[in-house]
């Protein structure tokens, strides 16, 4: 494992790599601040940016904005209140309640530190699981990837909020439009409706931008009230001795949660967040002091959000398949550039798997290096008004689709999807699983079509395989789960607390 | 819609059918295949299929589930933001990135009644000035900066 963390290491530590993984956390922290602006949405405003590079290094400065953007996520969270996305939704619980006290410095502190121990540990987690997990998948056949997929697209949905049939849908309505374009076995169209442009597909960065991007603009002007906010003042950015020595216990029992939450498909991240806090206010000894700013309440999830990141690349790297809307970005991405992640990525481009695994450590040690120092400037940030913000996001999401292809098509797609995006948001659809399904709908295509020519068109062979059995046996109690009412107070209960 | 029943539900739920009836409809031109060799119209019959089936269920649940409102758009922002980004794509190829900027900002602008004429003028000066640098003189885009007929004066 250490030789394959040297090699990483020597790939990744150049200093064109070093300074994109710079920018990549500097961006991707500055647009991750902004209020509104959550990870997802400011992975697939950036994504543009990557694209003329070398793979190993576009996939470096990714990983850098991934956690910049997540660490000014928590940002925006402690100091005005205001979670760019669920799993920051926590930190915001103690974080602010903190910052309202005038710990904001302890708490921001706290996050970092507690995020890049996290990230460390996680990194060797995936660095260690990956090649034995990789071991697994190869003796794979169609059946069981695609049993994998459609547990992986139960799963996606299994926490997400609000109705089981609306989320499904998402999926469904994702693989559909997955399918649009030119039909890998036959040639065949599909649903191009006489456009030329959609012969290779529906673009990637034009569906992410427009759902995430354009949506949640006219999203946020529409509600001024969410996007308020008067930020706190940051005060002393360091931890006294007492903090430091509650928050140790609390980043521990996190990181261990989120590593292993984190491999789960669907709501790892979110669920080691909340199951993160939780734990902490059950095992704390400061348990009284939760609700009005314990440090153990912003280390605990904020580590377990970052180990749970980490560990979610491992189905990524091993398998192919996205644990989550960020893995599918990070996916749609990889394969712009060519790469088609899955089992054999380790053993035919060790550097860029090798490479990738240390420029997660590399993106974790770059938020601690330049984010607290620069907290002063994410806090001025957080303090120019939205007016001026929204249509800058815009023009940079304007020239950013153009630049994929220099094609006109894709802004438009952009705008397109910006009203599906809004229709969705007002009929309360939750987006994500609908990214997920439109990066696993193919492969779920080739497998199926696969599996089925190996087995004369006889669909016992999903059963009939051992692994491929369980697969779906697990999806069918994931199904079930849902359904069971009490179950689903309950996760209805977590979600909204 | 009368407010004894989920409206939002079934709204979503006539969405999934309508969106499932069309998709199917266009399927039918697309050979099937049989189950050991799919056609290019296997895959989609099943995806439009669950497709119709869940919309069932969400329309079902909306007659069955707590009464809801469809909730107001916001056609004004809407409109707004989406026709300065389909204006500033017509706008970016021909004419040049300056003018799509500009066409961007004062459009996107009305959408923010707070919006002040010396703001707005401000903010398309300053994001000139960044895409110029990052993306014309940086990244050395393909498009055009300044409208190209400007050049034949």
């Amino acid at each position: 494992m250490l030789e394959n963390l040297a090699l990483g290491f020597s790939t990744a530590v150049t200093f064109q790599n070093l300074g994109f993984a710079f920018i990549g956390c500097l961006i991707g922290t500055a647009i991750g601040v902004l209020p509104g602006v959550g990870p997802v949405a400011t992975i697939s405003l950036l994504l543009p940016l990557t694209f003329g590079l070398d793979p190993i290094t576009s996939m470096i400065m990714l990983a850098g904005i991934y956690y910049g953007a997540q660490y000014g996520g928590s940002t925006s969270a402690i100091l005005l209140n205001l979670p760019g996305e669920v799993t920051a939704v926590v930190t915001t619980l103690e974080g602010h309640k903190m910052a309202r006290a005038g710990r904001a410095g302890a708490a921001l502190a706290v996050a970092a530190l507690g995020s890049f121990f996290a990230g460390t540990v996680a990194t060797l987690v995936v660095a260690a699981s990956g090649p034995v997990l990789t071991a697994v998948a190869m003796s794979f056949g169609p059946a069981e990837y695609f049993s994998l997929i459609l547990l992986g697209l139960i799963a996606a949905t299994v926490l997400a909020q609000g109705s089981m049939f609306k989320s499904l849908a998402m999926i469904v309505l994702g693989v559909a439009l997955g399918l649009v374009g030119t039909d890998v076995q036959s040639g065949q169209l599909r649903f191009t409706l006489g456009f030329p442009q959609l012969f290779e597909g529906v673009g990637f960065v034009p569906l992410a931008m427009g759902i995430f991007g354009i949506a949640e603009i006219i999203r946020n002007l529409e509600c001024p009230e969410q996007r308020s906010g008067t930020a706190s003042s940051v005060g002393k950015l360091w931890l006294t001795r007492t903090e430091f020595k509650r928050a140790v216990p609390s980043v521990l029992r996190g990181t261990a949660l989120g590593s292993l939450l984190g491999i789960l498909p669907g709501g790892g991240l979110a669920l080691s967040t909340f199951a993160s806090y939780m734990l902490e206010r059950k095992v704390s000894k400061y348990r009284h002091e939760f609700g009005s700013g314990a440090i153990e309440g912003v280390a605990g999830p904020e580590s377990a959000n970052n180990a749970a990141s980490q560990t979610s690349f491992i189905p990524m790297l091993t398998l192919g398949l996205p644990a989550n809307a960020v893995m599918a970005l990070m996916i749609g991405a990889l394969m712009i550039q060519g790469i088609q992640p899955g089992p054999r990525m380790i053993a035919e481009q060790p550097t860029l798997f090798w490479g990738l695994i240390a420029s997660m450590w590399i993106g974790n040690l770059m938020l601690v290096i330049i984010n607290l120092p620069l907290v002063g400037v994410w806090v001025s940030l957080l303090k120019v008004p939205y007016k001026y913000l929204y249509p800058a996001i815009l023009v940079f999401c304007g020239i950013g689709a153009y630049s994929i292809n220099n094609s006109v098509f894709d802004v438009y797609q952009t705008a397109v999807f910006g009203l599906v995006g809004y229709a969705l948001i007002k009929l309360e659809f939750e987006p994500a699983p609908l990214l997920i399904g439109f990066v696993l709908g193919p492969m779920m295509e080739e497998y199926l079509k696969r599996a089925m020519l190996l087995s004369h068109g006889d669909v016992t062979v999903f059963v009939e395989r051992p692994l491929s059995a369980v697969f779906l046996l697990m999806g069918a109690i994931a199904l079930a789960a849902m359904v069971v009412p009490t179950i689903r107070r309950k996760k209805d209960q977590a979600l909204a607390e | 819609m009368s407010s004894k029943v989920n409206a939002t539900d079934i709204a979503s739920g006539a969405m999934l059918l309508v969106l499932a009836a069309v998709g199917l409809s266009i399927n039918l031109q697309y050979p099937l295949g049989t189950a050991s060799r799919m056609g290019a119209g296997y895959m989609p019959l099943i995806a439009f299929v669950t497709l119709g089936i869940l919309g069932m269920g969400v329309t079902v649940s909306g007659f069955r589930g707590a009464p809801r409102r469809l909730e107001n758009w916001a056609w004004r922002e809407l409109v707004l933001i989406l026709a300065a980004f389909a204006i500033f794509g017509a706008l970016l190829e021909d004419i040049g990135m300056a003018a799509g900027i500009i066409a961007m900002v004062v459009i996107s602008g009305l959408a923010d009644r707070t919006q002040t004429l010396k703001g707005l003028a401000g903010l398309a000066v300053v994001l000139l000035i960044i895409c110029w640098l990052v993306f014309s003189w940086g990244l050395q885009i393909r498009v055009p900066f300044f409208p190209p007929f400007l050049n034949n004066v």
